[in-house]
């Protein structure tokens, strides 16, 4: 029979294991990779492809002065509503400098001002500038940098491969197992170290920023394999998504829009800012200018595809061209020009503040497991800086690499878990196997849409159980989901019903944690609890009991 | 939400198809190569991406393709429409023609349907050493960056690989643009340590005419001035 199943595993063997080629993960390859053990990375796309490429506006770092890592620290706290993991932004802060010159020595150029410093500008809170960029894509130039280096040092990689569980033995994680995504092999790796890079969870909202690989895999892979998650209810929705065509919908503006002097107006002209934020306007911080917009849309006083407005047209041309050459063309391509006319714009689902829970050395509390970039949570607490997003994953990247190095030496391998690794063969193939079911996109497109209406800028108690119970109506739903082919060669579905049940653990936390959250604080606004509480300068853990998430309150880390 | 579909999607547009014509091969089982045709509902504003999400979706589960950012940055989803190489994602649909074509990337082997085997490529790029080597430490002023920013540019989605059959198909050890925007950019990059310009007239750098430079130009989906390039590296 051809039944996938019946194929045999293929085995590799690496020290350390980086699961995830975006920024954070290529940086952690390249650490470990210096320190002359056996590296592999995993990316589930086209290596170089990966999420961090689409930050646009660029990173903070204090390279120029009066910038100081301590002011830099200091505006992260509070952006973060003083819930961050205080010593992993002291690292963090201390640090960006130096990872800059890293990556300008994997090849990255930041725009530069004619005597040769680092041309930065301000966002939001920032009375000192903080973001070095690259024109508006400071992401992709900063990921062709890192594949560049990657290439140099002749890290192993495979890209197209879907790393789909963790692989633990008395609570060590000894490896992992997935699937090429080519042609469906299933690969174990045995690995003594295992960095998670995976990203963050953008898919499962309707509305989104995020690149499709964004489908929370980290996330339900370290909750399975006894890690923790924090912060879970803390999701970012950027203000300004692109709304003027439903092919680009969601896709992002960079803030670097409105901090050269993009100016909001609704569908009556009024500059509305004014109405919520009369000090900072278009640069008060990303969570609150998100909901000034979502107010006034919903006060009527959006345009007919229920947006606002956002203008540059009062820019001299050339202006748009050197600040925002792409934002200029992601409009162009879709028939606008930003130049005589103002683009459309609505909040986008951004970012996951939160993450697996991790220490200023990026391990968890699973022996032998680290994480970094997105897919950890800590550094930014409730609302995240723009700028700090690609900027950490270095910071982690790095100390991930070294920590999994000096891990990796002081142990042997570990025998790999023989049963578990069946069973997750078995509930792989299922999804191909079984005779009849649901269609996955099906599953998808209700879970989106669930976490648009019920888990997004605003929240209250009452949406929030429909949405867990939604969700758990969903899990069961996903567990009969079935490929539409049993082709093995690019079989979409098969990954697409993978991530769905990851999505589904990641949507779970999340609504679980925001449920427990009663009081608004960054992110998190709940209409019934207005107020941000002194009691509740806390964080929100999520872990998995025995195959049931539950949550705990602890203490901010100072 | 549901007004910005109801505008963009009005009625009257709705049962307006447009055909199809879909590249199908499958390279691991050595399958015939042959075209399917779908007919696609139009909606003003459509990419080819949608199109290709849309039969994907509703028509065929089997279809391959890839995509990842939607915002043209990635580099991923190239492919050939009516024979041109674009970005599915960045590119709207033509509602004038009513059958169009969409193939994947020229100039490479097929996978199967709209993938290709980037491996090939990859592997004559690695040649000419695409990174930073034999760092030199100089201070980069804004006029030394915008040297090489339009080369920095470069996302390799293949299309200036695909739009140049000239060199790919018959001229052997050639250089593909793709590597030789990569050189472009470090001969401009006043830290790197390498004899680039030698590299690049070992790999053919004379083989690329004016008018090839001025076509590709124009086929680079991040506008990068590949003729600029190509006048560099021949100077």
């Amino acid at each position: 029979m051809n039944s996938p199943l019946s194929s045999s595993v293929k085995y590799i063997k690496t020290d350390i294991l980086v699961i995830g080629a975006g920024g954070a993960g290529i940086r952690a390859a390249i650490e470990a990779k210096k320190s002359g053990l056996e590296v592999f990375l995993l990316g589930k796309e086209v290596l170089g492809c990966a999420h961090t490429g689409m930050a646009m506006g660029g990173m903070n770092a204090a390279m120029v002065k009066p910038a100081t890592p301590g002011f830099h620290a200091q505006i992260t706290i509070e952006g973060g509503y003083f819930i961050n993991n205080y010593k992993m932004v002291k690292v963090f802060t201390d640090e960006m400098p130096a990872r800059v010159h890293d990556l300008e020595s994997y090849g990255v150029i930041y725009d530069r001002l004619d005597n040769g410093e680092f041309y930065t500008w301000a966002g939001p809170k920032q009375k000192y500038p903080l973001n070095v960029c690259v024109g508006d894509y400071t992401g992709r130039e900063m990921m062709q940098g890192l594949v560049d280096e990657a290439r140099k040092l002749k890290i192993k990689y495979t890209d197209e491969f879907f790393v789909s569980k963790l692989l633990t033995v008395k609570g060590q994680v000894v490896g992992a197992i997935g699937i090429n995504i080519r042609n469906t092999e299933t690969v174990v790796f045995q690995a003594k170290s295992v960095i998670l890079a995976s990203g963050g969870a953008g898919r499962m909202y309707k509305v989104t920023t995020n690149a499709m690989s964004n489908t929370g895999d980290g996330y339900a892979m370290a909750l399975d394999a006894g890690a923790e998650l924090i912060d879970m209810e803390m999701v970012q929705f950027h203000p300004t998504g692109m709304a003027n065509t439903p092919s680009s919908l969601g896709v992002l503006v960079t803030e670097k829009t409105r901090a050269h002097g993009g100016i909001l107006r609704n569908k009556k002209g009024e500059r509305f800012m004014s109405k919520y934020y009369p000090k900072e306007m278009e640069l008060a911080k990303r969570d609150e200018v998100s909901r000034s917009i979502y107010l006034e849309v919903a006060a009527g006083l959006g345009t007919k595809n229920g947006a606002v407005y956002l203008h540059v047209d009062h820019w001299p041309k050339t202006k748009i061209l050197e600040i925002i050459p792409d934002v200029y063309e992601q409009y162009k391509n879709t028939g606008v020009d930003i130049s005589k006319e103002p683009m459309e714009i609505y909040p986008s689902m951004h970012h996951m503040m939160g993450g697996v829970k991790i220490n200023e050395w990026s391990e968890t509390i699973v022996p032998g497991l680290y994480a970094t970039g997105e897919v950890a949570g800590g550094v930014h607490g409730a609302n995240r800086l723009g700028g700090n997003s690609i900027a950490e994953g270095q910071v982690f990247g790095r100390r991930a690499g070294i920590a999994a190095t000096k891990f990796s030496k002081k142990i042997k391998y570990s025998q790999l878990p023989k049963k578990e690794i069946e069973k997750e063969r078995s509930r792989i193939f299922s999804f191909i196997n079984r005779k009849s079911g649901v269609i996955p996109h099906v599953v998808e497109d209700k879970l989106k849409q669930i976490m648009w209406d019920k888990v997004g800028i605003f929240r209250d108690e009452k949406r929030l159980v429909e949405a867990k119970k939604a969700i758990a109506k969903l899990k069961l739903e996903a567990k009969k989901m079935k490929t539409r082919t049993t082709l093995k060669e690019r079989n979409r579905d098969l990954q697409d019903c993978l991530e769905i049940e990851n999505m589904l653990v990641t949507a779970e936390s999340v609504i679980d944690a925001a449920i427990l959250r009663k009081e608004s604080r960054g992110a998190h606004s709940r209409t019934d609890y207005p107020k941000t509480l002194d009691e509740w300068r806390k964080n929100i853990v999520v872990k998995n009991k025995n195959g049931k998430i539950v949550t705990e309150v602890i203490s901010v880390i100072e | 939400m549901g007004k910005l579909l109801q505008k963009l999607f009005p009625s009257s547009n709705r049962h307006m198809n447009i055909k199809f014509l879909i590249y199908r091969y499958n390279s691991l089982k050595k399958s015939k190569l042959k075209y399917d045709f779908f007919a696609v509902p139009y909606n003003k504003g459509m990419t080819v991406l949608d199109v290709i999400t849309y039969i994907y979706k509703h028509l065929d589960p089997t279809l391959a393709f890839r995509y990842e950012c939607r915002q043209g940055i990635c580099g991923t989803c190239g492919v050939m429409l009516n024979k041109k190489p674009v970005l599915s994602c960045s590119t709207q649909i033509d509602a004038n023609l009513k059958t169009q074509m969409i193939e994947p990337l020229a100039n490479f082997p097929v996978e199967k349907d709209l993938i290709v085997n980037l491996e090939p490529v990859l592997k004559r790029y690695l040649k000419i050493k695409p990174y930073l080597d034999k760092i030199h430490k100089v201070i980069i002023t804004k006029k030394k960056s915008n040297e090489s920013k339009a080369f920095r540019k470069c996302i390799e989605c293949g299309c200036c690989i695909a739009g140049a059959p000239e060199i790919t198909q018959s001229e052997k050890g050639c250089m593909d643009p793709m590597s030789l925007v990569k050189i472009a950019r470090y001969v401009t990059d006043p830290r790197d340590g390498l004899d680039r310009k030698a590299m690049a007239k070992k790999n053919g750098i004379d083989k690329y005419s004016d008018a090839l430079g001025k076509k590709l130009t124009l086929v680079c989906p991040r506008g990068i001035p590949i003729d600029e390039a190509i006048a560099l590296l021949k100077k």
